[in-house]
C-alpha cells in the first residue's frame, strides 16, 4: 500500500488502502463455516431449553467437513446416496447493520488500522450471510459518508468485498459520522445486531448508545495500530525524535524531556480510554473487543460476535 | 620512529587514519540540531492529555545502533593503521666493509698529479660519507673493516670512529685484484676504484663505493735493464734508463749452503743484483732454523720431494703455515711439517740440511728456480697495464640494511611486533563485536 502525502504539514499516512490477500476469501470461508456451526450449536441448545425461541426448517444443502453432524439428514444419505444438513432460520430474522470507521486515523499502522477492520467486517458479513442474516454495510470517512451496501446472499460476499477493498483512508468523522447522522441511525435501529469497527477516538458514547434499545444486540470492534500500542517501536531509543500528529485534528503530541515519564502518561491514558469503553459496553451489555492491526481476525472476531 | 605515535604507540600505515573522519562524520550528523521526524499517529493526543506536549528541548541522539557502528569504525580503521608499540631505541646495523688493497687502488685520481687523491682516498671518502649518514642518532653501524690482503687489517669500529688510517696505505706487497664473489653477503659493502660491479650488484643487498679514476700511464714491468713504461697507448713499451737495476734480491741468513748457492747463481743468471738490505728487494729468501726454534730437532732425516726430485732434509724448523699473512706451503715433508713456504716477495725455508738424490739434481735446481722466479715481486712503481687502466667514474650504491641489523635489535624489534600484532587482533575483534552488536540493535529496532 502507498502511503498518502499529506498536506498542510499532515504526515502521510502509511497504510491509507485495503488489499485483501489470495488466501483471504478461503480464511474467511473456513471462518464462516466454522463461526456459523457453532452459532447453529448454540441455537439448537437454546431452543431445547427456551420453548418458543426455536427456528423453523428451510430446506437443505450440501454437507461440509466439520459441522454439527446433528444437523445431518441420514435419510436422504440413504435414498440419495448424498451428504445433506438441514438449515433452520430463527423465526425472526435477523438484520445485521455493519460500520467501518475510515476516517484519516485509520490509515495509520502497518498493518494499517483500516485493512483490519475491513478484513474482521469481511469475516463478520461471511458469519452473517452463512447464518442467513440480512446486512448493511456502511463506510465511514473522508467528509461523505457512503451509501449503504445491502448483503442478503452468500452471493453479495463478492460486493462487500469490492466495496471494502475501494476504501480510502481520509477526513474527519468517521464513526461518530455514522452513528450521529440520522439516516444512518434510522437503518441501524431497523436492525437486531449492529457491528462497529473503528478505534473508536472521536466517537461520542452516547451517540453509540442511543442506538441501543428493544433486543438490539451491539458489538464494538476497536482496532489500534501497533504504534498506537507502543509509540517506541521502530525506534525504542530515541522516542523524543517522532513528533506524533493526529491525522484528523493535526494535534500533536511528544514523548517529551523525560522519555519515561511521558511514555507512561502516554501509556495509562490510552489503558483509560480503552478501559472507558470496556466499562461502557459492559455496563450496556455490548460486546467489545479491542485489538491490534497486526493481529489476525480470526483471533478476535469470535469473541465479539458472541 | 613511527609518526604520530601517542602513549608509546605508533601506526605503519598511517595513512588509513584518514578515515576516522567517517566516524567523525557520522557523530557530527548525529550531534546537529535536527527537526522532529513526523509519525502518524491517531492516539497522538493522549500525549498531549498526559502533559507532555511541550516541545522536547533535546535536539540531538545517539542511538545505540549507530554508537556501536561509530565503535566498530573506529576500532577497525586503528586496527587498519596497524599499531605497533614505538621505540626510541636506535638500530644498530652491523657492515663489512672489503677494501681492495691491489695496485691500481694507489694510483692517482689524476695522473697529472701523482702526489694528489689517489682511488683509494676517494673511494674511502664516498664511503665515509654514506657511514655518517647513518650516524644520526636513531641508528649508527658497527664496521667491520677488512682489507683485502693475506693477514690485513681485520677491524670493528663504530661508524663515528672513522676510517681506519691502515687503509690509507699500501700494502706491502703487491695484491692480485679481488675475487669479490666470495665476500658478497647482506650488510657486505664493497671498496675499490672501478664501478663494473655496480651493474652485477644492483638488486642485491651488497653495497659498492668505487672511486673510479683515469687511465694512469707509468712503469708496468721491470727486468734486468730496468723498467719498462707504458704511455697509455697501444705503442711500444719504452725502457726506463736506470743505473741500478730495479730487482735486487736478499739472500738471508740460516739457509742450507746448497740452497744460498742455488740462490745467489739464479739472481746471478737472471741478472738480478743481491742486497744486504731487506727494504726494497724484490725477493726474500731466508732460512728459519736456528736449533732453538719453536719445533726445531736435529734428531733425524725427513724425505720429501716435488716436481720430479726428492731429498733427505735434516735439521728441521718446521714452519707455522701462515695461510692469514699470505703464506702458501710449497715443501711438504712425509710427516706433514711445512719445509718450505712462499709468498709474494718471501721465500722462507725450514731446514738447515738438505742431500738431494743425486739422480734428480737437475729437476732439484729448476723447481727451486721457479720457485723464486713465481714469488720475485717487482718494485711498487710497477703496476700491470691492467691495473693503470681508466677505472670510470665513481658510483656509489648503497647496501639494504634491513638484514643488517643487530640480532638483538632485531629481536625487540620482533616483541614490539607480536605486541602490535596482538592489539591489531583485539581492535579486529573488538570492531566486529561492536558491528555486530550494532547489527543486533538496528534489527531489534531500538537504534
Amino acid at each position: 500500500m502507498v502511503g498518502v502525502r499529506s498536506t498542510g504539514g499532515l504526515p502521510s499516512l502509511p497504510s491509507p488502502g485495503v488489499e485483501f490477500r489470495g488466501d483471504f476469501l478461503a480464511r474467511i470461508g473456513a471462518f464462516a463455516t466454522q463461526l456459523a456451526a457453532a452459532r447453529e450449536r448454540e441455537e439448537v441448545a437454546r431452543r431445547r431449553t427456551l420453548e418458543g425461541d426455536g427456528q423453523e426448517f428451510v430446506g437443505y444443502r450440501p454437507y461440509r467437513p466439520g459441522e454439527d453432524l446433528r444437523r445431518f439428514d441420514w435419510d436422504l444419505l440413504a435414498r440419495l446416496d448424498r451428504s445433506y444438513v438441514r438449515v433452520h432460520r430463527s423465526e425472526a430474522r435477523e438484520d445485521w447493520w455493519i460500520a467501518v470507521d475510515a476516517s484519516a486515523s485509520m490509515g495509520v499502522g502497518a498493518p494499517g488500522k483500516l485493512q483490519s477492520a475491513a478484513e474482521a467486517a469481511a469475516a463478520s458479513i461471511a458469519v452473517g450471510l452463512r447464518l442467513g442474516a440480512r446486512i448493511t454495510l456502511v463506510l465511514g470517512g473522508g467528509g461523505e459518508q457512503g451509501h449503504p451496501v445491502h448483503l442478503t446472499r452468500t452471493a453479495d460476499l463478492g460486493r462487500a468485498l469490492a466495496a471494502l477493498g475501494s476504501v480510502r483512508a481520509g477526513g474527519q468523522g468517521g464513526l461518530e459520522g455514522l452513528v450521529s447522522h440520522h439516516r444512518h441511525r434510522a437503518s441501524a435501529r431497523e436492525c437486531g445486531r449492529l457491528i462497529l469497527l473503528g478505534d473508536f477516538l472521536d466517537v461520542d458514547p452516547a451517540d453509540v448508545l442511543r442506538l441501543l434499545g428493544g433486543r438490539r444486540r451491539m458489538h464494538l470492534g476497536q482496532v489500534l495500530a501497533p504504534e498506537e500500542w507502543d509509540p517506541t517501536l521502530g525506534n525504542r531509543a530515541d522516542p523524543g525524535a517522532a513528533d506524533f500528529v493526529d491525522p484528523e485534528s493535526a494535534a500533536r503530541g511528544r514523548v517529551g524531556a523525560d522519555a519515561r515519564r511521558g511514555l507512561e502518561l502516554y501509556e495509562q491514558s490510552l489503558d483509560a480510554f480503552i478501559a472507558r469503553w470496556s466499562d461502557l459496553a459492559a455496563a450496556h451489555g455490548i460486546s467489545h473487543r479491542a485489538w491490534s492491526s497486526a493481529d489476525a481476525f480470526e483471533r478476535f472476531l469470535p469473541d465479539l460476535l458472541r | 620512529m613511527m609518526p604520530f605515535a601517542i602513549m608509546g604507540w605508533g601506526w605503519t600505515v598511517p595513512a588509513a587514519l584518514v578515515a576516522l573522519v567517517l566516524p567523525l562524520a557520522v557523530l557530527l550528523l548525529s550531534f546537529m540540531r535536527r527537526r522532529p521526524r513526523p509519525v502518524a499517529l491517531g492516539t497522538a493526543r493522549f500525549f498531549q492529555e498526559g502533559g507532555e506536549a511541550e516541545a522536547s528541548p533535546r535536539r540531538w541522539h545517539l542511538p545505540g545502533a549507530r554508537f556501536w557502528a561509530v565503535v566498530a569504525l573506529l576500532l577497525g580503521i586503528l586496527a587498519s593503521a596497524r599499531p605497533r608499540p614505538s621505540a626510541e631505541e636506535e638500530a644498530v646495523y652491523l657492515l663489512t666493509v672489503y677494501v681492495d688493497r691491489s695496485p691500481s687502488m694507489f694510483l692517482p685520481m689524476d695522473p697529472d698529479a701523482p702526489e694528489g687523491e689517489r682511488r683509494v682516498d676517494r673511494a674511502l671518502a664516498l664511503t665515509a660519507g654514506w657511514l655518517d649518514t647513518l650516524d644520526d642518532g636513531s641508528q649508527r653501524a658497527v664496521i667491520r673493516w677488512r682489507a683485502l690482503e693475506p693477514g690485513g687489517l681485520d677491524v670493528t669500529l663504530d661508524s663515528g670512529q672513522g676510517v681506519p688510517a691502515a687503509l690509507s696505505r699500501p700494502p706491502s706487497r703487491a695484491m692480485a685484484p679481488p675475487q669479490w664473489g666470495q665476500w658478497a653477503a647482506p650488510g657486505a659493502v664493497f671498496v675499490t676504484d672501478s664501478a663494473e660491479l655496480v651493474g652485477a650488484l644492483e638488486g642485491s643487498e651488497v653495497g659498492l663505493f668505487a672511486s673510479g679514476g683515469a687511465m694512469v700511464p707509468g712503469p708496468v714491468s721491470a727486468g734486468p735493464g730496468g723498467l719498462l713504461l707504458w704511455d697509455g697507448t697501444d705503442g711500444p713499451l719504452v725502457p726506463q734508463d736506470s743505473a741500478e737495476p730495479p730487482l735486487r734480491v736478499h739472500v738471508g741468513d740460516g739457509l742450507p749452503e746448497s740452497i744460498g748457492s742455488l740462490v745467489r747463481l739464479w739472481a746471478e743468471e737472471r741478472g738480478f743484483r743481491r742486497t744486504e738490505a731487506e727494504e726494497g728487494a724484490g725477493l726474500r729468501v731466508r732460512g728459519a732454523f736456528d736449533g732453538a726454534g719453536p719445533g726445531a730437532r736435529s734428531d733425524g732425516e725427513v724425505s720429501a720431494g716435488r716436481d720430479g726430485w726428492s731429498a733427505s732434509f735434516d735439521n728441521l724448523a718446521p714452519l707455522p703455515l701462515g695461510a692469514r699473512e699470505g703464506w702458501r706451503p710449497w715443501l711438504v715433508g712425509g710427516g706433514g711439517e711445512c719445509l718450505v713456504r712462499a709468498r709474494p716477495g718471501e721465500v722462507e725455508v725450514g731446514f738447515a740440511v738438505v742431500r738431494p738424490a743425486p739422480a734428480t739434481m737437475e729437476a732439484f735446481a729448476v723447481s727451486w728456480a721457479r720457485l723464486l722466479d713465481e714469488h720475485l715481486v717487482p718494485p711498487a712503481v710497477v703496476v700491470s697495464m691492467v691495473e693503470r687502466g681508466a677505472a670510470g667514474a665513481s658510483s656509489s650504491l648503497e647496501p639494504a640494511l634491513e638484514g643488517t641489523l643487530d640480532p638483538e635489535v632485531l629481536s625487540r624489534r620482533a616483541a614490539r611486533a607480536a605486541r602490535g600484532r596482538r592489539a591489531e587482533l583485539l581492535l579486529a575483534a573488538g570492531a566486529a563485536a561492536a558491528a555486530l552488536l550494532a547489527f543486533a540493535l538496528r534489527l531489534r529496532g531500538s537504534g
